[in-house]
């Protein structure tokens, strides 16, 4: 029967599951704005990492704290190569680093599964079973803390890009980036830092989810595609927008799969994504110049 | 015979619908007993090999079912081979990824049967891929040996090229529920269940279990790898049935019950073969505590001398213990390998000759497997088994039961 200690169960899922959206997403903000790329393989590099920590702690014994750094780690390295070894070197044709970053998506994908296999692995409790409510609502220490890193990450993101010389150095770069050169910024060694930075946001939110769900090669696949709706709702060269669409869209699609099913989420959200085109002025995204984000 | 279990339910989309629609119209209605003709041409057979195929799903969320499955059926295949192979012949198995897609596995079985002319399909492992290439097995008249895909569609005449060793959903749920409701009498049962076929098949069983009891039936359609189950996990709390039914893949079942943890409704459960399986029970085992599950395979620690044969020359083959899937693969690649020694000559019409007239044979993996003529649901038994801590003790034996 509906009642409203269900109605405030989804909402408050929605708004964790939202929130986790918000800090992967912040990540996709960052490398687009500094260095107008899409990332495809965000998600598998954070899915690494976090594959990595669960191996360290669950078959070489590493204390947790240890093995959740090195994860976080490896995410890092990796989101940094990818702009080292493969964005450099692209031309600057757009386009490439779709293509590219879709391969390496699908590379890092078969990596993790050929050296952790094919199976879900149960990851960290991380708050999951230390309860906060539960009565006719329950609420757990991951969604809390969920909750707490989505609207930190969204504010001290807004006040880093905004308020901060590191912030107008990122736009700077991102703007033109000769000048910025021309200027003393190291527009190449700061992209490769937002890259990695942005390494940190995936990793701690592919983290995040695989407690609540479990670590396999492919979990974060439609987490990925949710906050790049996310971003393309919003337009990845804007701040707002993009990060209040990721816990939008975590809570219409919750009460989407609640009121019509748990198949009704994945229609429910591409309805969503085509009104909002069809009814979003045109003048409105032809400004944000980014059909391909 | 004791337990065990195999493969994944499924993503059924709309290419998958679109594929059933024009598998209904394309399936031959009547067929003939097999007719051995030895003179007739044999894809695939040359003087030194006997190619077989299969697609399974060997990469994506199922992959671990297809691995497990090829793995096994490799090694079996490898022990024949060192031993002279079948009528002097070695066998060439090929294995294709499907990716768990009725659209992939379309192309890679013709792949198998068109350019490297496989003489049968060997084994198999998932629903909607395989039934996705029925219809053009059927019109390539290409015999499909021991698949698992426990659909309802498959099992009869009207595909008589596929012979199954599987018992479908709508049996092996109606089983399971019949078992749950005599024994523990529910109110309400809840069923999530993988949209399309395989959810529905399973709904069928549940309500032909139910007849005209007052249990009443939840059914809840779920698309594989949502990120958040908490809505549905609400939806089930909120019907607060006593009984939960799951065929969903193994990873979201787990998902599924630690959601329904979370928030505090704990009902009792059930789900269909694949979660009797260690890759399941290991990650997912603590919120899985006394879960039913269907049987279908014998329990790798049964003591069946047939069972025990099987993992020590597994374990020799490839140098590591087997699974549930190995063990699913190890016997679908028996069953084809006996029917090829059966065969009189190895052309197709022969083969299918040999697979009607296989009687009561025995793998000690599955139960005894009898075809016939008119009969291509070579299996129907299964047995109960119930998860305890890291264990699944048998509940109910294999039994018999009618077809439907």
């Amino acid at each position: 029967m509906f009642s409203s200690a269900n109605a405030i169960q989804v909402t408050l899922g929605g708004l964790a599951t939202g929130s986790l959206y918000a800090v992967i997403l912040f990540g996709i903000i960052l490398v687009f704005q500094v260095s107008r790329s899409i990332n495809f393989a965000y998600g598998p590099t954070g899915m690494l990492g976090t594959f990595a920590s669960y191996a360290l702690y669950s078959e070489f014994g590493l204390p947790v704290w240890f093995a959740v750094l090195i994860g976080i780690g490896v995410t890092v390295l990796i989101a940094a190569l990818t702009d080292l070894l493969i964005i450099r070197r692209l031309p600057p044709q757009q386009g490439f680093d779709v293509v590219v970053t879709l391969g390496e998506l699908l590379f890092l994908t078969a990596l993790a599964q050929l050296v952790f296999g094919a199976s879900a692995q149960s990851y960290l409790k991380l708050l999951t079973d230390v309860p906060v409510l539960s009565r006719n609502i329950f609420v757990n220490g991951n969604d809390v803390l969920a909750v707490v890193l989505g609207v930190a990450v969204a504010i001290g993101g807004y006040f880093v890009l905004n308020s901060t010389s590191l912030g107008v150095s990122l736009r700077a770069a991102a703007a033109d980036p000769s000048v910025a050169q021309s200027v003393g910024i190291n527009v190449r060694g700061l992209r490769t830092a937002a890259w990695a930075v942005s390494g940190v946001f995936v990793a701690v939110g592919a983290m995040m989810f695989a407690a609540r769900l479990s670590v396999n090669a492919f979990y974060m696949t439609p987490i990925v595609i949710n906050v790049f709706i996310a971003g393309m709702i919003g337009g990845l060269d804007r701040y707002w927008p993009p990060m209040l669409s990721a816990f939008g869209i975590a809570l219409y699609q919750s009460w989407a799969m609640y009121l019509f099913g748990e198949a009704g989420g994945v229609p429910a959200l591409f309805i969503l994504v085509i009104v909002i085109l069809a009814a979003v002025p045109k003048r409105l995204l032809d400004e944000r110049h980014e059909a391909r984000a | 015979m004791n337990k065990h279990n195999i493969a994944g339910p499924t993503k059924v989309r709309w290419a998958e619908a679109c594929t059933i629609v024009l598998w209904m119209a394309s399936v031959t209605p009547s067929f003939a007993a097999a007719v051995c003709n030895p003179d007739e041409a044999a894809p695939g057979v040359s003087a030194t090999e006997i190619k077989l195929g299969a697609t399974m799903p060997l990469t994506g969320s199922a992959a671990a079912t297809g691995l497990g499955a090829a793995a096994g059926a490799k090694a079996y295949y490898t022990m024949i081979n060192k031993a002279g192979g079948v009528k002097g012949r070695q066998i060439n198995f090929k294995v294709l990824d499907d990716q768990y897609s009725p659209a992939v596995a379309q192309q890679q079985m013709r792949t198998l049967v068109q350019r490297d002319e496989i003489f049968a399909v060997a084994g198999g492992e998932g629903t909607p891929n395989f039934l996705a290439v029925v219809p053009f097995l059927q019109r390539e008249k290409v015999p499909a040996i021991a698949p698992y895909s426990p659909a309802s569609q498959l099992g009869t005449m009207k595909t008589p090229y596929v012979f199954m060793t599987s018992v479908d959903y709508i049996t092996e749920f109606q089983i399971m529920a019949r078992y749950v409701i005599d024994t523990y009498k529910p109110k309400k049962i809840s069923l999530v269940g993988v949209q399309g076929n395989v959810g529905d098949d399973a709904k069928k069983g549940i309500e032909q279990a139910i007849g005209s009891g007052g249990t009443t039936l939840q059914y809840i359609p779920e698309v594989p790898g949502t990120p958040d189950f908490t809505p549905i996990a609400t939806q089930l709390r909120e019907n607060n049935a006593d009984w939960t039914f799951l065929i969903l893949t193994d990873t979201d079942t787990g998902q599924l019950l630690q959601a329904m943890h979370r928030i505090g409704y704990s009902p009792r459960t059930a789900a269909w073969a694949g979660m009797d399986d260690k890759n399941y029970i290991k990650p997912f085992g603590d919120v899985s505590q006394g879960m039913i599950v269907a049987q279908e395979t014998a329990a790798i620690n049964s003591p069946d001398p047939l069972v025990k044969q099987f993992v020590e020359q597994f374990t020799k083959e490839t140098g590591r213990a087997p699974g549930t899937f190995e063990e699913l693969g190890w016997a679908q690649a028996e069953i084809t390998v006996k029917a090829l020694q059966e065969a009189k000559a190895l052309t197709r019409s022969c083969l299918m000759a040999a697979l009607e007239s296989m009687s009561d044979f025995q793998t000690g993996i599955v139960p005894p497997i009898a075809f016939g003529p008119d009969r291509r649901q070579g299996v129907n038994a299964i047995g109960l088994v119930e998860i305890k801590g890291e264990d699944t003790p048998q509940v109910t034996p294999f039994t018999e039961v009618q077809s439907q």
